[in-house]
C-alpha cells in the first residue's frame, strides 16, 4: 500500500492503518530499535509504542515521508528506553555505537563554544551533504540505522576490518569538521 | 568523560534530513562477489566463450534463415523515432509502408491478445540481463497509459544482440503516470494475465534486512518486447534486470 493511502487510513481513524504500517515498515522499525537495544522484547515494545505514537499524532501531523518519520519516532523511543534502563540492563548496541562516536569528540581545550543540539543537527545536515553519496549512506546505515559493521562489510564485499577503517575515516572527517568550526559538544 | 557529549551527538542525529534517512533505508549496495566467485565466473565465461566459438557458425546459419525477422525487429525500433525509448503506442502516425504493415501486425496481435512469437529456435539461448556503457544513469519520464518505454541500456542491448538472445527485464507498471508497487494487486493481475498468454514471468522477492523488495521479471525475446501485449490502461517501463534489481 502507498504511504498516502496509509496516512489516509490514519486520517479516517481506521485501525487497519496500524496493520498496514506494520506490514510495510515493521521490519525497518524493528531493526532500528533492535540495533540500539539488542533485546528483542524491548525492541518490540519500542515498535508498538511507535505505532501508538503514529496513531495519536496522525492527524494532525501528515508526514511527507512516512518511513523516515516512523524511523525517527522509533529511534527516539529506543534512545529514551536506553536512557531509562541502561544502568539496569546491558544494551550492547547503543553502547557500541557511542563508544565509536567518542572518536568525534574534541578535547575541550581546542574549542570555542558549546553547540546546542538543534544547531548540531543543522551542522550534521551540512556535513552529510558534503560527503559523497556512498559515504553518506554508509555513515547513516551505521550510526542512524545501527547496522553492524560485519553485515555492511558482507554486503559491500569487503572485510569487517576494511569496513571499520572506512568508518574510522568518516568519524575523523566529522571530528575535523567540528574542530574547523570550533564547536564543542 | 565524553559520554554526555557522545550521547548528544548521537541524539542530534535523529532529526537529520529525512532525505538522508530515506536514502539509507532504501540503499542496497551492489554486492561484490568474493574472489573465488569472481574467478569462478571468469572461468565460466572462458568456457562459454570456447563453446560459443564452436556454436557461432550455427548461429549465423540461423540468422540468415531468419534474417528478415531480425532486421524487422531492429527497423521497427529505429523507425519509432523516440530518443527516450521505443514507444510502441497505438495511434502514432506511421512514417512509411513498412511501419504501417508492422503496426497493423502488432495491432492484430494485441486484439487477439496473443503472445508475439519468440524466434523459432529450439537451441538454448543466451540471456542478457546487463549492458554496460552509456545511459546507465539516465532519467526517464513515466510512461503514459498504453505506452512502453525501454531503458537506454536495454535499447543498446537490443540493437547489438537483436533476436539472437533473450532479455531478462524488470517491468514497472504505471497507471496515469503513477507507478504501482511491484507487490500490488494490479501488478499481480498483470503477471497472471501475461503468464496465461505464454510470457515467461517471474516474481522475485528480496529482503535486504530492513525491507522487502519485489520485482516483476520477464525473460523474453526482442520481438516480444517490441510487440509487448500491453494493457491499454497501463504504461510500462522496461529495465535490464541488473539496472533495477541489483
Amino acid at each position: 500500500m502507498e504511504d498516502l493511502q496509509i496516512i489516509d487510513l490514519y486520517n479516517r481513524r481506521d485501525e487497519t492503518a496500524i496493520s498496514e504500517t506494520a506490514k510495510k515498515y515493521g521490519v525497518f522499525c524493528q531493526s532500528i530499535a533492535f540495533n540500539i537495544l539488542t533485546i528483542a522484547a524491548d525492541a518490540e515494545e519500542c515498535v508498538n509504542d511507535t505505532y501508538l505514537q503514529a496513531w495519536n499524532s496522525i492527524p494532525p501531523q501528515q508526514p511527507v515521508r512516512l518511513g523516515a518519520w516512523l524511523g525517527k519516532v522509533t529511534r527516539n523511543i529506543a534512545i529514551n528506553l536506553w536512557n531509562k534502563n541502561h544502568r539496569k540492563k546491558r544494551y550492547a548496541g547503543m553502547e557500541q555505537l557511542l563508544s565509536e562516536l567518542e572518536d568525534c569528540i574534541s578535547s575541550p581545550i581546542t574549542v570555542e563554544h558549546e553547540i546546542e543540539e538543534r544547531e548540531l543537527t543543522e551542522f550534521l545536515n551540512t556535513w552529510l551533504a558534503s560527503l559523497p553519496k556512498a559515504d553518506r549512506i554508509l555513515f547513516m546505515r551505521r550510526y542512524w540505522n545501527g547496522e553492524a559493521v560485519k553485515d555492511l562489510a558482507k554486503e559491500y564485499g569487503t572485510t569487517p576490518k576494511e569496513m571499520a577503517k572506512r568508518m574510522y575515516r568518516l568519524r575523523q572527517s566529522l571530528k575535523s569538521a567540528l574542530e574547523k568550526e570550533d564547536y564543542s559538544l | 568523560m565524553k559520554e554526555k557529549e557522545t550521547r548528544k551527538l548521537y541524539n542530534s542525529m535523529t532529526n537529520v534530513k529525512e532525505d538522508y534517512i530515506e536514502e539509507a533505508r532504501k540503499a542496497k549496495a551492489k554486492r561484490k562477489h568474493p574472489i573465488w566467485i569472481r574467478w569462478g565466473m571468469a572461468v565460466a565465461c572462458l568456457f562459454f566463450g570456447v563453446i560459443a566459438a564452436y556454436a557461432i557458425p550455427n548461429i549465423f546459419i540461423s540468422v540468415s534463415e531468419n534474417g528478415d525477422h531480425i532486421d524487422a525487429g531492429i527497423e521497427d525500433a529505429s523507425l519509432d523515432g523516440n530518443p527516450n525509448g521505443y514507444s510502441t503506442a497505438q495511434g502514432e502516425q506511421p512514417t512509411n509502408d513498412i511501419e504501417i504493415a508492422k503496426q497493423d501486425q502488432a495491432a492484430q496481435k494485441q486484439e487477439t491478445e496473443s503472445l508475439p512469437e519468440a524466434p523459432d529456435n529450439e537451441e538454448i539461448m543466451t540471456v542478457v540481463s546487463a549492458y554496460g556503457g552509456e545511459g546507465s544513469s539516465a532519467c526517464y519520464k513515466s510512461p503514459n497509459n498504453g505506452h512502453c518505454i525501454y531503458s537506454i541500456p536495454l535499447q543498446k542491448a537490443m540493437e547489438e544482440y537483436g533476436d539472437m538472445v533473450l532479455y531478462k527485464v524488470v517491468v514497472d507498471v504505471f497507471n496515469d503516470n503513477n507507478m504501482f508497487e511491484s507487490n500490488s494487486e494490479a501488478v499481480k493481475n498483470e503477471i497472471e494475465r501475461l503468464t496465461e498468454i505464454g510470457y515467461t514471468v517471474d516474481f522475485e522477492h528480496y529482503n535486504d534486512g530492513t525491507m522487502d523488495h519485489y520485482y516483476f521479471v520477464l525473460c523474453v525475446a526482442q520481438v516480444q518486447l517490441i510487440n509487448f501485449a500491453k494493457n491499454d490502461n497501463y504504461g510500462y517501463m522496461f529495465w535490464l534486470y541488473d539496472e533495477r534489481a541489483k
